[in-house]
């Protein structure tokens, strides 16, 4: 198992332990241009992130993304929370999406069967987050939270934004991991048993 | 309304002068420049993690405009935001080249409301540390002076921990501690025996492990495990004025509060050299008016404090208030903070916990004590924990999507362990908050600037700290996966203190043994200001045992007609 951590997302585990230190986990003093502007999502963009999330986390034994009504809380979150600059880089990374999917297979992404969005997503996803160097006047981020250089840095922040959004809604909570909003009591040993899920941490520890 | 004493701030340790005065017969006004805050309404902890809008995130462009220096803090969100100054009103001014963050709160009850709750007593290591090294002035108290204060304060906020007989950090009156978790306690086991002298410890913390008569009292109850605590807890479970301090002075009948009422400066009598009133600016209306009273308490945190004696200079004192040894501003101190370590962590893979606990593991300082430094005077303590990764983790790999991402998302992750060190900072009289020369904010109030620069003694300790996170976690059988690479902007810590200083000499330093100012006998400052050294600990508890020692004194010589 400790091998496995060691092959694990440095940067997510950085945020995770300086959480636990007190450091902000979100890239806080990045300078953000911003509007007040309504920023609507378009319908084009809403279908197809409701694709790409279908995509990313589907309906197994218990609720997918969309089912947990991520799309409708993304979209939300575009004009409520978004800066101009995530906004660009959301659509951007979406409309890369549906591009390569075109290129690939001459169909845009909402076109293709779920097995076929599945096999083009798996690809898509592991060359967009393939770690590049930074760009040399990129921001140098601060030693807690350095900043994300990969092939595809819209698509990291849609991909992380989707899946941190669906493991927050009530459905995920309640069915993939464990949630007790006020568990009564600390407890410092517990028997793993196969019903075992992780526990979902919002605090610093 | 006729006022014995004035409060300036209502945060860690303004709540105890307001405490301790109002129990003893003062009537007390409590000045606030922050909004009121009323629990049953302004806190969120009551939300579940899915009716927080978005996930907890404030807006990005409402945080680049009004809070691009808060938000670095790990208490600021959603649910929190109202609890922190915005710096597009309350900015801070620093040389480009030189970051310094200010964490501020904007409220009834400060800084207490969001703190970290660790709680450590200092030491007679620590209050002997500048005279037998040289840097700065001697402290004018030794630990057996602040003693009894800490045992006052602890049995009032309630500290879950546990005695551990350790000459560099004193034992105290303790709640039961929380318990530490399977895979800590083989850390702590490999730890204490590869390298004696060293101990692993639960962290002490605010947080009522078990509730006593004097926290149910005040309508306090037992921690109920959620570690939410930054947003404020309805069940009274951790320590913060809003839950302690002030509900206890209310309850005397002799506490007035007042907020969005900002300190512009203190008004001195010439002929007496006292303090007669506060000039006070309505953060609403920004209409001027003054409160009068016998006796003062500062409080209004270090940088604050200082900003309102120098905003305070008149004819005869043009450098600003009780400050004829120009110490005031100087010797700013901030704990060196974000010096982590992670590790793989070979835990027992068939155990857990439940709850979220609210502290996690503390290592006592032993460099300088149980064993020898490499070249720097001092030292550093570890706070960290052992836990099993979450979701995130174990999901988010490149190439992996579908169902594949839940699958590994709902398998119970490994262990990983994280120590990061804070690291005491000396004094330094070039580390400084001055006021701008031209600069002023929205109420037409000089905006603070701070110069400030770690130096070869903290150089020297950071590379320990790595050196010895590593050496530990790898003697336990962990496999260190990461470590940062500096500290983080000075500031962070949240532990900003010294900037009025204690000391035996009027001539280099501002206040005497009781946090009189030396030059103003109706004067007490007793918040981070005060301390003379910053010890690694952290230093809440401290400040909140010189407020109520320093209230004790305050009232003894109001009484004899001293003041």
């Amino acid at each position: 198992m400790m091998q496995e951590l060691l092959a694990m997302d440095r940067r997510g585990l950085m945020a995770r332990a300086l959480v636990l230190l007190g450091a902000s986990a979100l890239p806080g003093c990045k300078e953000l241009g911003g509007s007040a502007a309504w920023k609507e999502l378009s319908a084009e963009h809403f279908k197809l992130l409701t694709a790409f999330a279908d995509t990313l986390i589907p309906q197994t034994d218990t609720p997918g993304a969309v089912a947990a009504g991520v799309p409708k809380v993304l979209t939300q979150m575009y004009h409520d929370w978004a800066s101009d600059e995530t906004r660009e880089a959301l659509t951007g990374a979406l409309d890369r999406i549906d591009a390569g999917a075109r290129k690939a297979k001459e169909k845009g992404f909402t076109e293709l069967t779920p097995a076929e969005r599945q096999t083009f997503l798996a690809a898509h996803d592991k060359a967009a987050l393939v770690e590049v160097p930074p760009p040399s006047d990129a921001p140098k981020g601060n030693p807690f939270v350095p900043p994300v250089s990969v092939a595809d840095n819209g698509y990291h922040k849609l991909k992380e934004l989707t899946a941190v959004t669906y493991y927050t809604t009530q459905a995920a909570l309640t069915t993939e991991l464990a949630y007790e909003h006020v568990p009564g009591g600390w407890t410092s040993s517990v028997k793993v048993t196969p019903k075992t899920r992780p526990a979902v941490t919002f605090g610093a520890f | 309304m006729a006022f014995d004493a004035i409060v300036i701030g209502s945060g860690m340790s303004g709540g105890i002068a307001a405490k301790e005065l109002t129990e003893r017969g003062l009537k007390v006004l409590v000045i606030e420049r922050g909004k009121m805050i009323d629990p049953a309404k302004d806190y969120m902890d009551h939300l579940m993690p899915w009716e927080l809008p978005n996930n907890n995130q404030m807006p990005e462009a409402e945080v680049a405009e009004h809070w691009p220096m808060q938000s670095m803090c790990y208490a600021f969100g959603a649910a929190t935001s109202k609890f922190f100054a915005k710096d597009s009103e309350q900015p801070l001014s620093t040389p480009e080249d030189k970051p310094f963050a200010w964490i501020k709160g904007d409220h009834l009850g400060g800084r207490s409301v969001m703190w970290g709750r660790q709680t450590y007593r200092l030491s007679d290591i620590d209050f002997g540390a500048n005279a037998k090294d040289g840097h700065g002035v001697d402290w004018p108290i030794r630990y057996a002076d602040l003693k009894p204060w800490y045992d006052h304060i602890e049995e009032f906020i309630g500290v879950a921990g546990s005695n551990e007989g350790l000459e560099q950090l004193p034992d105290g009156k303790f709640l039961p501690a929380f318990e530490l978790n399977d895979a800590e306690k083989q850390f702590k086991a490999s730890v204490e025996q590869k390298f004696p002298g060293r101990k692993v410890i639960s962290g002490r913390v605010a947080n009522l492990s078990k509730a006593q008569p004097q926290h149910e009292e005040l309508g306090r109850t037992s921690c109920q495990a959620r570690s939410i605590c930054e947003r404020g807890c309805r069940f009274g479970a951790m320590h913060s004025s809003l839950t302690s301090s002030l509900p206890a002075a209310q309850r005397t009948g002799n506490l007035t509060i007042v907020t969005d009422a900002i300190v512009h400066s203190l008004v001195q009598d010439p002929k007496t050299g006292r303090i007669t009133s506060v000039k006070v600016i309505d953060a609403k209306t920004n209409e001027g008016r003054t409160y009068e009273a016998k006796l003062f308490f500062l409080n209004a945190s270090t940088l604050g404090s200082a900003q309102v004696l120098l905003n305070s200079a008149n004819e005869a004192n043009p450098r600003g208030l009780a400050n004829g040894s120009d110490q005031v501003g100087r010797n700013l101190m901030d704990h060196m903070y974000g010096l982590a370590t992670v590790a793989a962590f070979p835990g027992p893979e068939d155990s857990y916990y439940h709850g979220r606990r609210p502290t996690g593991i503390y290592i006592p300082r032993f460099r300088n004590v149980t064993e020898a430094a490499d070249g720097y005077v001092r030292g550093f303590g570890y706070q960290g924990g052992v836990s099993r990764v979450g979701w995130r983790q174990m999901a988010l790999q490149p190439g992996v999507v579908g169902t594949e991402i839940k699958a590994r998302a709902h398998t119970l992750g490994p262990w990983t362990a994280m120590i990061a060190g804070f690291g005491e900072v000396l004094p330094n009289p070039d580390n400084r908050m001055t006021l701008h020369a031209t600069r002023k904010d929205k109420w037409g109030i000089p905006v603070p600037h701070v110069e400030y620069a770690i130096g070869p003694n903290e150089k020297a300790m950071i590379k320990h700290i790595f050196d010895d996170a590593r050496a530990m976690l790898e003697a336990a059988g962990g496999q260190v996966i990461l470590q940062t690479k500096e500290p983080a902007t000075p500031g962070l810590g949240i532990h900003e203190m010294g900037s009025a200083r204690m000391g035996l000499d009027p001539k280099t330093s501002v206040l005497n043994k009781f946090n009189q100012a030396h030059e103003v006998a109706n004067l007490f400052i007793t918040d981070g200001s005060a301390m003379t050294s910053s010890g690694c600990q952290n230093p809440s508890l401290t400040y909140m045992a010189l407020s109520a020692r320093a209230a004790d004194h305050a009232v003894q010589l109001l009484k004899e007609g001293q003041l």
